[in-house]
C-alpha cells in the first residue's frame, strides 16, 4: 500500500484531538460518570439551598483493579509488563518486522526493555511515558542475486545486521474491561545497526508508535 | 478550545496507523522500524560493496549507459585477421550457437605463442582461474575483466600471466578444485578473485589466445529464446560493440573467418552474428535432450544457420542421435515447395515428417562440399504435439535421397528433443 502522509497526518490529528478531548475530560470530572464520586465543601459565603451534610466525609475507595502483572500482544510480538508500583512499570517485549530491501524481505527481531511512569487513570484512560532499550537483529529472508554474480548478496552471510534501538514514548492505555486494555504510544527511537559481512552500519532517528492489547493477569 | 472526546474516533485513528505501511520517518511497531533500518544497511552495504567470487571488494562504479568500454585493441600483433562471429557450432561442446567470438590469427601455432593480449580499457581483472594439465604448474589461465560493474568480458585465455597479475598487489583469494572448466585434459583449476585495476593497453598476458568474449552485461537481455529459463540472458552479446567507434569499425570490417590468407567476411545482418535462434511455432532453434542438464551441451541438438553464412542451414548435433553427431550443413529450400524435403527450419511449422538428405561438410574453414560419410542418408524430424515443442529425429540410411525414400516412417532409433 503506497504510503500517503496526508492520510498520515490526518490520522496523527484525529488522534491529537482525541487525546486533547481526554485531557479536557480529565480535568472536568463528571460526576455522572461511573467514576469515583466526588464531595465538593461549599464555598465560604455561599447560600445553601439544603442542609448542609453533617458527619464525617466518606470517600470511596478505588475500586480494586488487576494491574500488577500484564501480558500484551500485537500481530508484530508480545509483551510482558509488571507493574512494581502503582505508577512505575517495566516492560520485556518482543516484536518483529519486516521491510523491503534491494535483495529482498528483510525480516527483524527485536528484544527489549521498557520502563513505564504512569499517571493517574480518568474515565479509563491512563497517560503514560516511558523510555525503552531494544537489541536488534535483522537477516534476509529471501535473496534475489538474478542477473548479478557480482552482487554483494552472493557472500555467505550477508544481510545479518546486529545492533540497537533507543527510544522515548508518550501515549495512553485505554482500559475496556476489569482485565483488558490497549495502548497505544509514539516516540522518537535512534536505531543503529552494522551489517555482519561487510561492517557497513548506520543510525537513524525515526519517528514509532507502538500499540497492544493488555491482558491484565492479577 | 473544548473538544469533545469521542472514543470511536480515537479508536479508529488507532487502527488506521496500524494499518499504515513503513514510511520513511515514520514506523509502527519498533520491529518494522528496526527492519527497515535493517534494510537500508543491507542497501547502504550494496552500495558501496560488491562480491568477487567469495571476496569481498569496494564495488565497481556503473557503467550508466555507455557503451564505449573498450578504448585500446586488446591484440595489436599483425597476424591478427579477423573476428569469428558469434554462433559458431562445435558440437558437442559447443552445440549451441556460442556466446563468444574468436581471434583469428595468420600465424603459425608457433608463433602465435607471443602474440600479447592487454587490457581493451580501464578496469579491473576480478577473477583469474589457472587450469593444469599436469600438477606441476598451470599451463594457462583464463581471465575476467570489468570495465564497469554491469559488464564483463571473460574467458580471455593467455599461456602466460603478465608479472602484475602473476603477482598482484591487491587482495585476493583463491581455492583450488579438479573442476576442469569444460576443458579436456585439465586435472586442476585454481580461481582467483580480486579487483586489481589495469589501463586500457596494460599487458595482461601472451599466448593462448583464443576466444574473444563472452561478454556478460546486465544491462540487457537476450530475447526471443522459445524457453528462457534455459539461457543465461545476460550473456552472449557482440564484443565489437563495446568498442569506441573508431575500433568498433575496425572490428566489425574483419567479422568473418581466414582460410590461411583469405577473408570470407560474414556478410548478412547481423554481421557479429547471434546466439539466438530460435523460432517459434517453428523447428529452428535450439533443442534439448530430455532429463540432461542444460549445460553441458553435448547431449543437445540445435537446427540452427550457420554463423558465417546464414543462409546455410546447420544441424549442430551432440551426442544424443546415433550416427549423426557434429555439425552439417545443408542448402536450405526457402520457399516450400510441397516437397518436404530440405526445408528451411523455419518453414517447418506442423506436425508433418520433413525429410533432409545432401548433407555438407561444415565450411567454417573454407566452402564445404558434400559429406562423404552421409551419402545415401536421409535425416527425418517432426514435431509430435500441438505446441510444436517436441521434436523426433532420426538418422537413416536408405541408400538413396528423401523423394525415393518416400514414404519416410521413423523407427525405434529415432530420439526426442524438447524445446
Amino acid at each position: 500500500m503506497p504510503v500517503c502522509w496526508g492520510m498520515r497526518v490526518g490520522i496523527v490529528v484525529v488522534s491529537l484531538l482525541s487525546l486533547g478531548g481526554l485531557l479536557q475530560a480529565a480535568e472536568s470530572p463528571d460526576l455522572g460518570a461511573s467514576g469515583p464520586l466526588y464531595l465538593r465543601m461549599s464555598a465560604p459565603g455561599a447560600v445553601a439551598r439544603a442542609p448542609a451534610a453533617k458527619g464525617t466525609l466518606v470517600v470511596p475507595e478505588e475500586p480494586l483493579l488487576p494491574r500488577h502483572l500484564a501480558i500484551g500482544f500485537n500481530d508484530l510480538g508480545g509483551q510482558l509488563r509488571l507493574h512494581l508500583r502503582p505508577s512505575w512499570a517495566v516492560e520485556g517485549r518482543f516484536l518483529m518486522g519486516s521491510a523491503n530491501s534491494d535483495f529482498g524481505q528483510v525480516h527483524a527481531n527485536v528484544f527489549g526493555m521498557r520502563g513505564y511512569r504512569f499517571f493517574e487513570e480518568r474515565r479509563r484512560f491512563q497517560l503514560y511515558a516511558g523510555v525503552e532499550g531494544d537489541y536488534v537483529h535483522t537477516s534476509l529472508r529471501s535473496v534475489d542475486t538474478t542477473g548479478n554474480s557480482n552482487s554483494i548478496a552472493t557472500i555467505s552471510g550477508f544481510g545479518e545486521t546486529s545492533g540497537y534501538a533507543l527510544g522515548a514514548f508518550g501515549g495512553v492505555e485505554y482500559r475496556f474491561w476489569k482485565r483488558l486494555a490497549i495502548d497505544f504510544d509514539i516516540g522518537p527511537y535512534m536505531i543503529g545497526l552494522q551489517e555482519k559481512v561487510t561492517h557497513v552500519s548506520d543510525a537513524t532517528l525515526d519517528f514509532v508508535a507502538n500499540t497492544a492489547l493488555n491482558v491484565y493477569l492479577f | 478550545m473544548f473538544i469533545s472526546f469521542n472514543r470511536t474516533a480515537f479508536l479508529a485513528a488507532i487502527a488506521g496507523l496500524a494499518l499504515q505501511g513503513p514510511a520513511q520517518a515514520f514506523h509502527f511497531g519498533i520491529g518494522n522500524a528496526a527492519a527497515a533500518q535493517g534494510a537500508k544497511v543491507v542497501n547502504k552495504a550494496n552500495s558501496e560493496f560488491m562480491a568477487s567470487g567469495s571476496l569481498v571488494v569496494p564495488r565497481i562504479p556503473s557503467c550508466g549507459s555507455n557503451m564505449a568500454l573498450f578504448i585500446n585493441p586488446p591484440v595489436t600483433d599483425a597476424s591478427f585477421v579477423s573476428i569469428t562471429p558469434l554462433g559458431h557450432v562445435f558440437p558437442p561442446g559447443h552445440t549451441f550457437p556460442a556466446d563468444h567470438t574468436y581471434y583469428n590469427f595468420n600465424a603459425s601455432t608457433t608463433a602465435q605463442l607471443g602474440i600479447n593480449q592487454y587490457a581493451p580499457g580501464n578496469g579491473w581483472v576480478t577473477q583469474i582461474i589457472a587450469l593444469y594439465y599436469n600438477l606441476s604448474a598451470p599451463s594457462s589461465y583464463v581471465l575476467t575483466f570489468q570495465p564497469c560493474l554491469e559488464v564483463k568480458l571473460t574467458n580471455m585465455s593467455v599461456n602466460t600471466l603478465a608479472p602484475a597479475l602473476a603477482h598482484p598487489a591487491v587482495p585476493a583469494s583463491s581455492s583450488c578444485s579438479s573442476d576442469n572448466w569444460g576443458t579436456q585434459g585439465v586435472i586442476q583449476s585454481c580461481v582467483t578473485n580480486m579487483e586489481l585495476p589495469v589501463s586500457g593497453g596494460d599487458l595482461l598476458g601472451t599466448g593462448g589466445l583464443v576466444d574473444f568474449g563472452p561478454i556478460e552485461d546486465s544491462r540487457f537481455q537476450i530475447t526471443g529464446f522459445i524457453n528462457p529459463s534455459r539461457h543465461d540472458l545476460n550473456r552472449g552479446f557482440c564484443p565489437v560493440n563495446y568498442f569506441v567507434p573508431s575500433l568498433k569499425t575496425t572490428y566489425t570490417a574483419i567479422l568473418g573467418v581466414n582460410n590461411g590468407s583469405t577473408f570470407i567476411p560474414r556478410t548478412i545482418p547481423p554481421l557479429c552474428g547471434t546466439v539466438m535462434q530460435d523460432l517459434p511455432g517453428t523447428v529452428q532453434g535450439d533443442w534439448y535432450y530430455p532429463n540432461s542438464p542444460n549445460v553441458p551441451e553435448n547431449p543437445h541438438l540445435a537446427l540452427i544457420h550457420h554463423n558465417l553464412d546464414p543462409s546455410t542451414g546447420t544441424f549442430s548435433v551432440g551426442a544424443s542421435i546415433p550416427g549423426f553427431g557434429g555439425s552439417h550443413d545443408f542448402v536450405p529450400k526457402t520457399t516450400a515447395d510441397g516437397t518436404r524435403i530440405n526445408y528451411n527450419f523455419s518453414l517447418v511449422t506442423d506436425n508433418q515428417i520433413y525429410c533432409y538428405d545432401t548433407l555438407l561438410t561444415d565450411f567454417n574453414w573454407g566452402a564445404g562440399g558434400a559429406d562423404p560419410q552421409l551419402a545415401g542418408r536421409i535425416v527425418l524430424l517432426q514435431m509430435t504435439d500441438a505446441n510444436l515443442d517436441t521434436l523426433k529425429i532420426e538418422l537413416q540410411n536408405p541408400g538413396a535421397a528423401c523423394a525415393a525414400a518416400a514414404p519416410w516412417s521413423f523407427s525405434s532409433a529415432a530420439v526426442t528433443f524438447q524445446r
